[in-house]
């Protein structure tokens, strides 16, 4: 048994000194909670649309002024999300994953939406590999917001193993020309209880709060079980706090019953993967 | 067709109001009231927001707005607000005979803009940001005056069609007396919205979701039973119009353009904070 959590925050756009110790007092809170791992929203340390303050914003893995996060993450596991100035000299939307006192995860978005009101792909370089981290608290996928709605990432994650995904997110409001609810984040549902139940994963989503201009985001962050149930919900667009227990052994109880992860028959998905026509 | 789920629209709109005040350092925000429902849902959500610190201006002229005057000041004691009334027939007045004008569209533009004039001017003394009522109908079909009661620090129902301000106003729990008004621009007496695009609002609005939110041509929408004139009218009248909604051109010469490359939000600052 393990306590996931999700810090559901609004960051000032480019003030990293102010971001860095908004997540720095909630780390704190997450440990007197008792929580085990934690996970932050998308560029969670920089804001969103940083647009040409791209370079500005952006830190190096080795930057000092990510050593407070590497001390605590003697005491708690988390991922967080900054801009990364490469090792190649690219800027990458990195989502970072801290434990034991060093950076044991990092994963570069791989999708970079630029239609409409997203312009990721004008500004940043693409994520090339997704790979499951070795936690203490099991077998970790990151996926930064557009990765997640391809189904493949996903699949590439669970074919690893995967039994916990955090998923980060900086999502727009969009679609409240209906009675209840609104379309992305009935999407989102959508999407996440199908992931959920299917890969047979927990998962935490966790989704920015606040404004940029007049781009609302949407929060309802969720924690997930691996049975596609939503345990945990966040607030619409406020800043929020949320966990739930994790039982790890209910990924093997319903392996047992349900056994999809099983009948996965990877040689064959190569052998089909490489027959099809890139035409 | 249009809805709105009006119960986190309100929530976002008064969080909106909230992050506006706060990154803009303003101390309060003022608008212009006139009486008709889309100042009026403004009124309900900046005081939600922000309780006494806003300013409601009434700013009526000659008697083409005495109802709305009246409805406007009902607004105001209803809701409890900060208001000042100031009458622009002197200011309006003295200009029309000097340079005889007597055209009524000129007149209603002028009178528009003075208002702004005055809403502005209120703003610096209480260092203040303005806020804008017009919304995505007006907005669409450029029935505004530019630089007139277009003019605002942002467009609180910017995003709303006029029949979803409508509904939203009911969830708010507007009097029915503004919400049955005829809408209006008040820009000459017996002027209404409906009169003078031709078209009436719901009609309107659901020929602009289709184009617009539903991104449907001319002829998708035409094909749902809508009138072929109307349809390509309203979808002529929303492009002709975009010089209102944008900044003024810039003819780029540098390295570097105000609106092409040089591209910043306005909450963007920036800082020394990294110890990189």
């Amino acid at each position: 048994m393990f306590k996931l959590g999700v810090a559901q925050i609004n960051p000032v756009l480019n003030d990293l000194k102010h971001n860095k110790e908004k997540h720095l007092s909630l780390l704190e809170r997450a440990i007197s909670e008792k929580v085990n791992v934690l996970v932050f929203p998308e560029l969670s340390l920089t804001g969103y649309y940083l647009l040409d303050g791209v370079a500005e914003a952006s830190l190096s893995l080795n930057s000092p002024f990510l050593d407070d996060f590497k001390k605590i993450s003697k005491e708690i596991s988390f991922s967080l999300g900054i801009i990364e100035k490469g090792t190649d000299d690219n800027p990458y939307i990195s989502q970072l994953f801290f434990e034991e006192g060093e950076i044991k995860g990092v994963h570069h978005k791989v999708y970079l939406p630029t239609h409409g009101i997203f312009e990721d792909l004008k500004y940043f370089a693409r994520g090339k590999k997704v790979a499951i981290i070795n936690s203490r608290y099991g077998k970790v996928g990151m996926l930064i917001c557009r990765d997640f709605m391809h189904l493949s990432l996903n699949l590439l994650l669970s074919l690893q193993g995967m039994n916990v995904l955090l998923l980060s997110s900086a999502i727009p409001v969009r679609g409240l020309d209906k009675d209840k609810s609104f379309s992305v984040k009935e999407s989102m549902e959508y999407l996440l209880r199908t992931l959920a139940n299917y890969l047979n994963v927990f998962i935490a989503f966790s989704s920015r709060g606040g404004f940029e201009e007049g781009i609302a985001f949407m929060g309802s962050s969720m924690i997930l079980n691996n049975y596609g149930f939503i345990v945990k919900e966040g607030a619409f667009i406020d800043e929020d706090f949320i966990t739930s227990g994790i039982n790890l052994e209910n990924i093997y109880k319903k392996n047992i019953v349900f056994p999809l992860n099983r009948e996965e028959d990877l040689l064959m998905l190569k052998d089909n993967i490489g027959k099809i026509n890139n035409d | 067709m249009i809805n709105l789920n009006c119960e986190f629209a309100e929530k976002l709109l008064v969080n909106f109001i909230l992050d506006q005040k706060e990154k803009t350092g303003a101390e309060s925000m003022v608008f212009g009231l006139s009486g008709g429902l889309d100042s009026t849902v403004s009124a309900y959500l900046l005081k939600e927001a922000l309780g006494k610190n806003i300013l409601a201006l009434i700013l009526p002229y000659g008697d083409w707005t005495k109802n709305d005057m009246e409805d406007a000041l009902m607004v105001a004691k209803e809701l409890n607000l900060n208001y000042e009334i100031y009458s622009l027939d002197k200011l309006a007045l003295g200009y029309f005979e000097d340079m005889q004008v007597e055209d009524r569209l000129r007149q209603g533009n002028f009178v528009s803009r003075l208002r702004s004039n005055v809403v502005f001017d209120f703003s610096k003394k209480l260092k203040a940001i303005v806020a804008g009522s017009s919304n995505k109908t007006e907005l669409l079909m450029g029935y505004g005056t530019w630089y007139g009661d277009l003019a605002a620090s942002f467009y609180l129902l910017g995003d709303l069609y006029k029949t979803q301000v409508r509904l939203l106003a009911k969830y708010l729990g507007v009097p029915d007396r503004i919400l049955s008004k005829v809408p209006t621009a008040g820009l000459w007496p017996g002027q209404t919205d409906e009169g003078e695009m031709g078209i009436t609002y719901e009609e309107l609005d659901k020929i602009l979701y289709l184009l617009v939110d539903k991104r449907k041509t001319v002829e998708e929408v035409i094909s749902e039973g809508f009138a072929d004139k109307n349809v390509r009218r309203v979808a002529q009248q929303v492009f002709a119009s975009a010089f209102k909604r944008k900044i003024p051109t810039i003819p780029k010469l540098s390295q570097r353009t105000i609106g092409a490359d040089f591209l910043y939000l306005k909450e963007y600052r920036p800082k020394d904070s990294k110890t990189e």
